[in-house]
């Protein structure tokens, strides 16, 4: 496994855990972010769409186990997000272009769309929750939440990129 | 065989991502997996532990929305302490009003006041009691503290009580300790006058002034008021004595009107008698 990939599955850990303990202060009118979701579009868009769909599917199995979570819930939603995102791959080269570019953002907003989409049909389906004011709540809203804080990563790959070159 | 080897290859993404979702819904379809049970109890403990470590670290969204709700419940319970500090003034003021009904002799009707009306130097109450509940004009109107005034006039279901803060009503008074005789009247404030009261009899602050009984009007033996003031005027053969009302005229809401009409024979005697009076006055 090389380095990249390496600190992939270290960031990946590191935001089940953090996002499973600080889910509270993350939270904003009951709203929370994926931050798991940041790290697979972020994957998927350097890697390509074979390695998004694996991590996000081995990363959301993770998460399901961790979690109290349906088992293979997450895998799903997370290997269709890492399908979604490895559409838009490049060889761009090194991590910081392609997390510094301003197509990471848009990336990542519609495939927490879509990812917040499908969740939201197998959370609603059973419950006999109605599916639209659910969406609306909490997949939007949510995927908003979500892809303003990978501005975050987003800004410090950007200034990265600018010293580089 | 190489054909389905190329095209594997080819499409190795999307059969990859079709393979991985037929196991993920197979997964979902198991639902709870008994096997994950133990491992998923021992990951629980250990976030347990991990957030109980981060729990002293305030969110300040959750605790500003804790402060507003708990704000609005404040004031819901004091709102509500006010409502039931009010019953419970209330409902001791009608305990005492209710005894007086037991001890008393008197037929009582219990009323509510539901409108005062001042007009110039009159001032009047306003029942919720009225013809068709036995009230006539003439009747007594008292609380437990003392007397109220009369009723005047009366409707089918109201009534008009002339209270003692009328510049002319007289109400025919004895002070409780010696019996002597005066005469009570507003003095245009908030006080009494008894007048009448000669310098020879002893009058002492606190003694109390009850309804004579002398006249028609007032039901006797009702408590007026109390003195106050005692003053000998050197011009007067009689004291000026201010006397404080029984009845707290600015908190009235209950009364008692008592259902004992004036004698209508004394009070067709009376009626004669001040028709001769005027008579004589007038020289006809």
């Amino acid at each position: 496994m090389n380095r990249d990939v390496s600190i992939f599955v270290l960031i990946a850990l590191l935001s089940i855990l953090f996002g499973t303990i600080a889910s509270n202060f993350l939270a904003i009118g009951g709203i929370t972010p994926d931050l798991l979701l940041i790290v697979v579009v972020a994957y998927g868009l350097q890697k390509g769409q074979l390695h998004g769909v694996l991590f996000g599917f081995a990363s959301g199995l993770v998460f399901d186990v961790v979690s109290t979570d349906v088992l293979g819930s997450n895998a799903l939603v997370k290997l269709l997000a890492g399908y979604c995102a490895g559409l838009f791959h490049r060889d761009d080269g090194s991590v910081q272009i392609t997390i510094g570019s301003p197509r990471f953002i848009g990336v990542m907003l519609g495939c927490a769309l879509i990812h917040n989409a499908v969740y939201s049909f197998l959370y609603t389906r059973p419950a006999d929750i109605p599916f639209v004011a659910f969406y609306l709540k909490n997949g939007i809203a949510a995927a908003l939440y979500t892809t303003a804080l990978a501005l975050i990563p987003f800004f410090y790959a950007s200034r990265q990129r600018e010293e580089m070159y | 065989m190489q054909r389905l080897a190329e095209f594997l290859f080819r499409y190795r993404d999307h059969i990859a991502a079709a393979l991985l979702a037929i196991i993920a819904l197979t997964l979902m379809s198991y639902g709870n997996v008994t096997q994950l049970g133990g491992f998923r109890a021992l990951i629980i403990g250990g976030l347990g532990l991990a957030q109980e470590a981060f729990a002293w670290i305030p969110n300040p969204i959750a605790l500003e929305k804790e402060n507003r709700a708990l704000r609005q419940i404040n004031l819901e319970l004091q709102q509500e302490v006010m409502v039931l500090r009010r019953a419970g003034v209330e409902n001791a003021r009608l305990r005492r009003m209710l005894e007086l009904k037991s001890a008393n002799n008197l037929p009582l009707l219990p009323a509510s006041v539901v409108g005062k009306t001042v007009f110039r130097t009159r001032q009047f109450l306003t029942i919720d009691r009225g013809s068709k509940d036995g009230v006539h004009p003439g009747m007594t109107v008292i609380t437990d503290a003392g007397l109220v005034g009369s009723v005047i006039a009366t409707s089918a279901h109201y009534a008009v009580v002339q209270t003692l803060f009328n510049r002319d009503v007289r109400v025919s008074a004895r002070l409780e300790t010696t019996r002597q005789e005066g005469i009570v009247q507003w003095d245009g404030f908030d006080y009494l006058l008894l007048q009448n009261i000669p310098k020879t009899e002893p009058v002492n602050v606190g003694d109390r002034v009850l309804t004579s009984g002398l006249s028609t009007r007032y039901v006797p033996e009702i408590p007026i008021g109390r003195v106050t003031t005692v003053i000998n005027d050197p011009t007067s053969m009689f004291y000026r004595i201010t006397l404080e009302p029984a009845v707290e005229f600015g908190r009235l809401e209950h009364v008692f009107v008592v259902l004992k009409p004036p004698p209508q024979e004394q009070l067709l005697l009376e009626r004669a008698l001040q028709e001769y009076i005027d008579r004589r006055i007038t020289g006809r």
